[in-house]
């Protein structure tokens, strides 16, 4: 599918046109599964939540608030690079668009080296999967996730290759597209799981 | 080149909104610990964090409505429970009983 966007001098490059399908429609199917995979889960947070809501109030204060607050800043600075890395692909600016690929690759690194700190840090207070119903839902709703991120972490090695060989284009950078979605679309996740755990206190 | 710079001076200005308020959500955890409307202004404010990653990073209002609806759909799904959770915890956890 081509990447339909404004290309003339002058136009607004950050608008494309209207109705279209960011990426491609493989991408979007995976998106939509995410979601459904990450409501479920959601899901049982919230069942869990009503049914011991003491034990998320107390346990909300036990875990790093620091390391969730990093890994938050992490991942929007991280979507913000890749959303600039699209967004100067579009003007013809490769370099650019490069450079900004790889410092959201460096910054999406940064997530998996937080979460081991953190939950290095987490063991060493005795909190582990067997502390109690909130962590058991804190560790299965951030590990999932990080399983996501590593996909994405994963795609945008390959994206990041790909547009070092010039495969993509000003008019044609659909893959680059697809893979801003799918991050955009952990980070969403994320923001939610943030505020699950470390902000409803 | 200033269609460019524009683009990205309104990226930096979405990221650097979206960092405030997630610094505002921790003070409002903070200050509001364990108070009911700390779970409406919590939605609230994911809700808007949601919002601004949708619109600016997915440029979602430029997309098909089938990606709009689901996005859209997703992003306001969440902030309803947390805020529903605050008022109707006790009876959905009657209700959600095996």
């Amino acid at each position: 599918m081509n990447t339909s966007v404004a290309t003339a001098a002058g136009d607004d490059f950050r608008q494309p046109l209207h109705g279209r399908v960011p990426g491609n429609k493989g991408i979007w199917v995976g998106i939509c599964c995410e979601f459904v995979e990450f409501l479920v889960l959601f899901a049982v947070y919230f069942v869990a939540r009503a049914h011991f809501p003491q034990a998320f109030e107390q346990g909300a204060e036990r875990l790093s608030r620091p390391a969730g607050t990093l890994i938050t800043v992490v991942m929007v600075s991280s979507s913000f690079c890749i959303a600039c890395s699209v967004a100067t692909m579009r003007a013809g600016r490769r370099r650019s668009s490069i450079l900004w690929l790889l410092a959201g690759l460096v910054l999406a690194l940064a997530y998996p080296a937080t979460k081991l700190a953190e939950i290095q840090w987490n063991l060493a207070h005795g909190i582990n999967g067997q502390a109690g119903i909130f962590f058991s839902v804190y560790y299965y709703l951030t590990f999932n996730h990080m399983v996501h991120a590593f996909w994405g972490m994963l795609g945008i090695l390959w994206v990041l290759a790909r547009h070092l060989t010039g495969a993509y284009s000003q008019h044609d950078h659909d893959g680059l597209e697809a893979l801003a979605c799918y991050w955009h679309a952990t980070d969403l996740i994320w923001l939610v799981i943030f505020s699950f755990f470390y902000v409803l206190v | 080149m200033k269609p460019i710079r524009a683009a990205v001076a309104h990226l930096s200005f979405a990221w650097l909104s979206l960092l405030g308020l997630t610094a505002l959500s921790l003070l409002l955890g903070y200050t509001m610990h364990g108070k009911i409307g700390l779970q409406i202004l919590v939605a609230g404010l994911l809700w808007l964090k949601a919002w601004i990653v949708a619109r600016d990073f997915m440029e979602i209002g430029a997309c098909h409505a089938f990606i709009r609806r689901v996005v859209y759909g997703f992003i306001a799904v969440t902030p309803l429970c947390i805020a529903l959770l605050g008022y109707y915890g006790a009876q959905f956890a009657r209700w959600a009983c095996l």
